[in-house]
């Protein structure tokens, strides 16, 4: 079975937030629940000062303490699927913000009372208005979403019997890895020895992020100094 | 996939009558623009994931990075990077790119024709905007260009910024070229016009690049591609490829850039003082004798004999001379039997003559690293180990073999783009620069500086001819701006508001701006509405800019993914294209884009088929021309270009839209230095830009002839030293701006344009809290020393203007200068308020223009920065 | 305003708490396992709001004072956290502060107290 991966090397990365650009306008962004972030921060004092760059998405985690948070609730809106991913049922979801609250990386976001238009006050742009959109773009007020690994794309492949094509196809990549301009991400199957995630995980000494709560990450990242 | 896509581009020939082949006579225009972008996204190839594939062109920026877009039932749903150009360009798109959707899809962009109601023009006068057919804008600006045409057409202004990149300077040149005015004018000055003028005046030629793949020691002077620039999408992962190699990249700039962030040290030196800290590694190179003396020999004019005067001794055939050392005499400079002195003053009939080396090392003797300290704040430690290092890194002597070729092997290149280029002494900054690459042998050397085509226009390094009275509105190549050969776009509205005080003999009365936002993008942006109220003025644009808000007709443009272009590409070291540019949708239905807007024109004008010449000529077509007596599409007009330059049938621009091919290593690092600077006849590269000195005389005589009282001859004779100089590194505001305090510098942001179209853009201004507005940087300690802390709203006040803004309290930044991004804070009324957030920073620069190139300064200004 | 209160809240409206803060771990135990049988009722509402059982089970039920959680004004430059920048900030004029899920490992990791979210085996 094949378990997906993210590798996000932040030695390469220079902020351009070209991933951030990419997911909003794939996964039809919702104002004020960003899927992907750059968090972009200063250490040390002029003239030794450094800028690290540091992009974040759902870590999609082998133990998601969303998941774990949702389930306790009773409401069973967020899974773990085989490959991997870990996607929220915006039908079975309520709004309460438990997994918000539990995520140590602040990734689900919480839709407000109502789902924000991108031009507001304006009309309604023809990319607003499209149809046979993926359940996952399908975005309501008062539900929690956040990054699915593309799994509108993954999904395909698997359909297809194309998995082998996933991270490498861009039909079947997640948008943000597609379009970094200095192949800072990487999407692959970690299970496959010889795949550029693995690979690339060990050449790079790619680790987790916030190892302590044990939520075991499924985004590896090689770290580029300063404080994580 | 093919047959899908080729079935439908025989049904779009029959439908317009108009096959690929015949380029017949053509429908409408209207009906073909629409048809066209309707049909040619239900045509393309589908995906995986049920999507049409559209692959194209970018052009948010001048990077023009390969594209494949995605379009959902009609709908273009999201764009990828061309992966097919990640060998040759782009391995991906930046964020302008990705959201690209939001350039076409914007409910505020322009979408009828439209006259202004209020007559009255001014910053906050509302336009009141009538909307217009297409036939009443046509008749109104064709009845005003045949009354200029007839009367001297000299009176109409071309302008264009970014149209230059959305369709292609040579539609526009044609154009004016057919109509008869000399005036068009572009926008590199506010850009990186220096550098161009610097490398022009030194090796005749413009265009260079850093051989990154080999290159060891990488110096770069405030280059960015990190944050927007030209070559943008191959540097970056050119840098990364070559920092995980080993190279060590060095970034030298007062605020600590992204590409400062990315690299190994960060120089942070004062804002305007990069020539003496250059020149100092320079004598710290020469005195270490840590030089490639025969690369100065041989490829240099280092070993030509200077006069008294400052001029090169000539021979009786012309023939510059040199010190011939074993029979002690002056020799013509390319006799192979002679070995030249580098150094030494030698007295010739009576007079003493220095070698063009010996003028730059007698220049060079003040400038210690101790005085570049004092005056770059860079310490004179690291400016000594600097220049060993540089010495370490080149590799003095040594060749590599590659395909056999056995190559000079100078791993360092000392980089810049805007850096040493948006200031006063613009041209002179870039010199040294390019002196410092000289003097260790880096030009076209592996590792070293690659040069685009060394002399292949040796009128660059002739002495300018200081025409008067000028016969452009920008003074280009006047004796106001003599080597100004990018045009000079922020001079114009000057002129136009007092053409007697430049001597132009005519009142210009129509200005036509296409894609471009002069009066938000130069600096001090006040002044540029002087002119534009004396005008009758007509903008072509995608959204309602500043410039439209002066425009007394506006005509909207199809965006760039909605139009057609045979594009521009960056050649790279390696590799060479072309490309085009498709339309996927026509999201307002617009029949027309600037290409049939000027045909239009020119059509209506009664110029259709002078035009046509001009665009044969223009374009430099030569097996396939555009043919008189019809009429062209867009993209039948993409399809003339592509069959005479690329040659492959159209199908294959379609399908593909690019074509790449790599280049030689003989291409790479023989066909420019080495072939054309070295040996018998051939013209050496300027160490020492002996035409400066003709250049001058012939200002300092035009403005005595003339009684010229607006050119100020002792800071034209500081500009035009043929040897960069430490008054270089003193521009107007630091010398008379007392009572200023701190350095002003701007610089982009990746997450917008200058000209307006990427402020409306929703995910743009959604990327973080940072983006929607941008912000004052000012040193943390600077800040407290003045009371204010993060997030204060501060003022910014220099001579000539005052901006507020928010305090970002940051520790990359000098503690004597602040920052501020200049693509911010737009006012246009036709703008939403969310996309005005921020700080419009350039009416607070002093405008003081490089008297070589014209180009506009954008680092120069000296501010006061206190709590609003 | 997008967001329902979350990962923050007003520190003002906290005033009361119906058991003393530094009470022993078995009766924090008990009052957890009385929660789950239903013995003490903290409502129906799964929300972050003031009234909703989240609170009510952290502050009123097991007397965390609200600034033992809400620490931060905004969270520092360095902290990676995807939704960071929406610190500082105000919710209903009221200045809210920013919670560190670190705090919350020791409980919710062993099972004995709270809800086991945190290193699971």
């Amino acid at each position: 079975m094949a378990k997906f991966v993210r590798v996000i090397d932040t030695e390469r990365c220079f902020g351009c937030r070209s991933c951030v650009a990419a997911c909003a306008v794939e996964n039809h962004f919702t104002p004020e629940s960003p899927w992907n972030v750059m968090v972009e921060y200063e250490t040390g004092h002029y003239p030794n000062t450094a800028r690290n760059f540091v992009t974040m998405n759902c870590m999609h985690c082998e133990h998601p303490s969303c998941k774990a948070a949702c389930d306790a609730a009773g409401f069973k809106a967020i899974s773990k699927n085989e490959f991997g991913v870990v996607l929220v049922d915006y039908d079975k979801c309520v709004g309460c913000g438990y997994c918000a609250t539990t995520c140590p990386y602040g990734v689900p976001q919480l839709n407000g009372a109502k789902v924000e238009q991108l031009y507001p006050g304006a009309e309604k742009t023809a990319y607003e208005q499209m149809g046979n959109l993926s359940p996952l773009h399908r975005k309501k007020a008062r539900t929690v979403e956040k990054c699915t690994f593309c799994w509108h794309k993954l999904e395909k492949a698997i359909a297809a019997g194309r998995v082998n094509e996933i991270g490498k196809t861009p039909d079947f990549t997640p948008t943000c890895d597609l379009v970094c301009p200095v192949q800072a991400r990487l999407f692959g199957d970690i299970d496959d020895p010889t795949s550029n995630v693995s690979t690339y995980i060990a050449r790079k000494k790619a680790t987790q992020l916030k190892k302590a709560f044990g939520t075991m990450p499924q985004v590896y990242y090689v770290l580029n100094g300063g404080e994580y | 996939m093919n047959v899908t896509r080729r079935g439908f581009i025989k049904g779009m020939g029959m439908m317009a009558g108009a096959s690929s082949v015949g380029f017949g006579a053509s429908l409408s225009l209207p009906g073909i623009a629409q048809a066209a972008s309707q049909a040619e996204a239900a045509a393309s190839a589908k995906s995986a994931l049920g999507d049409q594939v559209v692959k194209s062109t970018c052009v948010h920026c001048v990077n023009f990075c390969g594209i494949e877009a995605r379009v959902s039932d009609g709908v273009i749903r999201a764009i990828y990077p061309d992966k097919a150009r990640a060998a040759y360009y782009n391995w991906g798109i930046c964020p302008k790119g990705a959201s690209g959707v939001f350039n076409t899809y914007n409910p505020y962009r322009l979408k009828k024709p439209m006259k202004r109601g209020n007559p009255v023009k001014g910053m906050n006068e509302d336009p009141k905007w009538i909307e217009i057919s297409w036939e009443e804008a046509f008749q109104t600006i064709t009845e005003k260009l045949a009354k200029i045409k007839a009367d001297n057409p000299a009176k109409l202004i071309w302008h264009h910024g970014h149209g230059k990149y959305t369709i292609g300077d040579q539609f526009p040149k044609a154009f004016v070229a057919a109509f008869g005015t000399p005036n068009l004018v572009h926008r590199t000055t506010t850009c990186e016009a220096a550098r161009h003028v610097a490398d022009e005046n030194t090796w005749g030629g413009h265009g260079h690049l850093p051989d990154l793949e080999h290159t060891n020691l990488f110096l770069n002077f405030g280059s960015n591609p990190f944050e927007g620039e030209q070559w943008s999408r191959w540097l970056d992962h050119a840098i990364m490829d070559g920092k995980e190699r080993g190279m060590k990249m060095i970034v030298i700039e007062p605020r600590l850039s992204h590409a400062a962030a990315k690299a190994d040290e960060w120089i942070p030196i004062r804002p305007g003082k990069d020539a003496v800290f250059i020149l100092a590694l320079c004598k710290q190179l020469i005195d270490n004798n840590t030089i490639d003396a025969d690369f100065l020999k041989t490829y240099t004019n280092a070993t030509q004999l200077v006069g008294e005067e400052g001029r090169i001794l000539k021979g009786a055939d012309g023939k510059p001379m040199v010190w011939e050392t074993i029979y002690k005499s002056a020799r013509t400079y390319d006799d192979a039997s002679v070995d030249a002195a580098l150094t030494g003053t030698y007295e010739i009939n009576g007079k003493p003559y220095r070698t063009a080396f010996q003028v730059l090392v007698d220049s060079l003797k003040d400038i210690t690293p101790e005085y570049a300290e004092e005056v770059s704040g860079v310490p004179s430690a690291r400016t000594k180990s600097l220049a060993k290092e540089i010495a370490a890194a080149a590799n003095f002597g040594s060749t590599v073999k590659i395909d056999g070729h056995a190559l000079r092997y100078r791993p360092v290149a000392s980089y810049t783009f805007r850096g040493l280029s948006a200031k006063e002494f613009g041209v002179q900054n870039n010199r040294a620069n390019l002196i410092l690459n000289m003097l260790i042998g880096s030009p076209d050397a592996v590792g070293g500086l690659l040069l685009n085509h060394a002399m292949g226009h040796p009128e660059f390094l002739e002495p300018s001819k200081c025409e008067y009275p000028p016969k452009r509105a920008d003074l280009a190549k006047s004796v106001y701006y003599p080597h100004a050969t990018h045009e000079c776009c922020q001079q114009v509205q000057y002129t136009v508001n007092d053409p007697k005080a430049y001597g132009l003999p005519y009142q210009p009365e129509m200005q036509i701006f296409f894609a471009t936002n002069r009066p938000f993008s130069t600096s001090d942006a006040m002044k540029q509405q002087d002119g534009m109220k004396k005008t009758f003025n007509v903008a072509i644009d995608i959204v309602n800019t500043e410039t439209c808000q002066f425009a007394d007709i506006v005509l909207p443009d199809l965006t760039y993914l909605e139009s057609w272009h045979f594009s521009p590409t960056r050649s790279t070291p390696g590799t060479k294209h072309s490309a085009i540019r498709q339309p996927m949708a026509n999201v307002y239905n617009l029949p027309y884009d600037a290409m049939t807007i000027l045909w239009e024109l020119a059509k209506r004008l009664g110029l259709r088929d002078a035009y046509v010449e001009q665009l044969n000529g223009k374009w430099g077509l030569k097996k396939v021309k555009f043919e008189k007596g019809r009429d062209y599409t867009s993209r039948e007009m993409v399809e003339v270009l592509w069959a005479d330059k690329v040659g492959k049938p159209f199908e294959y621009a379609l399908e593909h839209a690019f074509v790449g091919k790599n280049i030689s290593a003989h291409d790479r690092y023989l066909h420019s230095v080495e072939a054309n600077c070295k040996g018998l006849g051939k013209t050496r590269m300027k160490l020492y830009a002996d035409h400066l000195v003709d250049s001058y005389a012939n200002v300092e005589k035009t403005v005595k002839a003339n009684h010229i009282s607006n050119i100020d001859l002792a800071q034209f004779k500081v500009a035009y030293s043929p040897i960069p100089l430490k008054d270089h590194a003193f521009p107007t505001p630091h010398r008379e701006a007392e009572g200023y305090p701190l350095y002003l510098i701007t610089h982009k942001r990746m997450y917008r344009n200058q000209s307006g179209n990427t402020a409306q853009n929703p995910i743009l201004n959604a990327l973080g809290a940072d983006t929607q507005a941008n912000f004052i940087a000012v040193n943390a300690d600077t800040a407290k020393g003045l009371g204010i802390r993060n997030g204060d709203t501060v003022v910014v006040e220099s001579r000539v203007g005052k901006a507020k803004g928010k305090a970002k309290l940051t520790q990359g930044i000098r503690p004597d200068t602040i920052a501020v991004s200049y693509h911010h804070g737009h006012w246009s009324l036709g703008f939403p308020d969310n996309a005005k957030k921020g700080t419009w920073i350039n009416n607070v620069l002093e405008l003081h223009p490089d008297r070589i190139a014209g180009m506009n300064s954008f680092n120069d200004t000296k501010v006061k920065l206190y709590k609003a | 305003m997008k967001k329902v209160l979350f990962l923050a809240t007003a520190i003002s409206a906290f005033a009361t708490v119906t058991m003393a803060e530094d009470k022993p771990p078995k009766l924090l135990i008990k009052a957890a396992g009385d929660i789950r049988a239903g013995t003490i009722n903290v409502g129906k509402e799964y929300s972050l709001t003031e009234e909703g059982r989240y609170h009510k089970i952290h502050n009123e039920i097991l007397g965390m004072k609200c600034k033992g959680c809400h620490t931060h004004d905004a969270y520092p430059d360095s902290y990676l956290n995807l939704s960071k920048d929406e610190f500082p900030k105000t919710v209903d004029g009221e200045k809210t502060k920013a919670v560190e899920p670190a705090k919350c490992i020791g409980c919710h990791s062993e099972g004995n107290v709270a809800t086991v979210f945190y290193n699971k085996q």
